[in-house]
């Protein structure tokens, strides 16, 4: 009877170590970064864009596999779309397939690079590499 | 002895059960000055929702709330010429397809706004805000920020804000105080 009581007792004791340790897992586990792998397209357009058509194209786009949002600036004919890499999309194929949805006076947005700098912002270097490999295992 | 054992652990499985979470007690509990709820507390406060971005993954809904506007934040800023000559290394960061610098600012800036509104939880890591907007103390800032350009952010912010369904114009309002009181240290030119 005892040894019964004192089982009950431990297992008790057990399961509410055990919710302690879930629960305080859940509460303070890191959040992960959403961002990790968001990119952004910038298309300039060359024309008058009206918000009826800017709201087409926005919507048309974030149907697109991998897109996460976009947002048009009707004043000045920017559209700026947020893309997840690991989709397969790239600035390239988000500009070909905005300019698929009508005919557009519109040109992709490259900042000129400017070249030197910090060896972890070149794609080529080892340090990006590195850290890049760093980011997959560890996030 | 064995029986106060068994007792007890009874009660401590019982209380787990039927006792609140650490959310709901904090929910519960009077606040902490007489000035009302925290800017955290109205756009969302700590009450655990998924997080619809990470499956499986629990976000405070204030959190949520000031991600989604800190996301839809870069967004606009980033279709907006007047922000662009702020943000070189970022911009060509992005151009070579690069995520790291954006996903830090996306992440920092999400850090900041909840701890500047009353999250209890969230830490800003980042510089502070005088260093981190003086080009010679930090190299990704492309210029000094004018008080039109701290302007023109401040409306670019409100447009992400509108996009996120935040209408409440009281809210948006202290929202946008809140940020106002960034302006001495952010404006430098």
């Amino acid at each position: 009877m005892l040894n019964s009581k004192r089982n009950i007792a431990l297992v008790s004791s057990a399961i509410l170590l055990i919710a302690f340790v879930v629960h305080f897992l859940v509460i303070t586990a890191p959040e992960k970064n959403h961002t990790s792998q968001l990119q952004l397209a910038r298309i300039d357009f060359k024309q008058p864009i009206d918000s009826s058509e800017a709201g087409r194209i926005c919507n048309l786009i974030n149907r697109q596999k991998g897109v996460e949002n976009s947002y048009f600036n009707i004043k000045d004919g920017i559209l700026v779309v947020a893309y997840y890499l690991n989709s397969g999309q790239t600035g390239e194929t988000i500009y070909h397939k905005v300019m698929s949805f009508g005919k557009y006076k519109a040109v992709r947005f490259v900042l000129e690079k400017k070249g030197g700098g910090c060896p972890i912002h070149n794609s080529n270097s080892f340090l990006y590499r590195f850290y890049v490999y760093y980011q997959k295992v560890f996030q | 002895m064995k029986k106060q054992i068994f007792t007890l652990s009874a009660l401590a499985l019982l209380s787990f059960v039927f006792f609140p979470s650490c959310e709901k007690d904090e929910e519960t509990q009077p606040p902490a000055t007489n000035t009302g709820p925290t800017l955290y507390e109205r756009v969302g406060g700590t009450a655990l929702v998924n997080d619809p971005k990470n499956p499986g993954t629990m976000i405070e809904t204030g959190r949520l709330t000031l991600r989604s506007v800190v996301d839809s934040a870069i967004l606009v800023i980033a279709a907006d010429p007047q922000m662009t000559p702020f943000f070189p290394v970022l911009l060509e960061e992005v151009g070579e397809g690069e995520t790291t610098g954006l996903s830090a600012l996306s992440l920092n800036l999400t850090d900041f706004m909840a701890m500047a509104t009353g999250s209890k939880t969230a830490v800003y890591g980042g510089k502070n805000m005088k260093n981190a907007h003086n080009p010679a103390t930090n190299p990704r800032m492309g210029a000094k920020v004018s008080a039109a350009d701290f302007d023109r952010f401040v409306a670019d912010v409100s447009i992400a804000l509108g996009k996120n369904g935040v209408t409440d114009q009281q809210l948006i309002s202290d929202l946008v105080a809140l940020l106002n009181t960034t302006k001495g240290d952010i404006v430098q030119n």
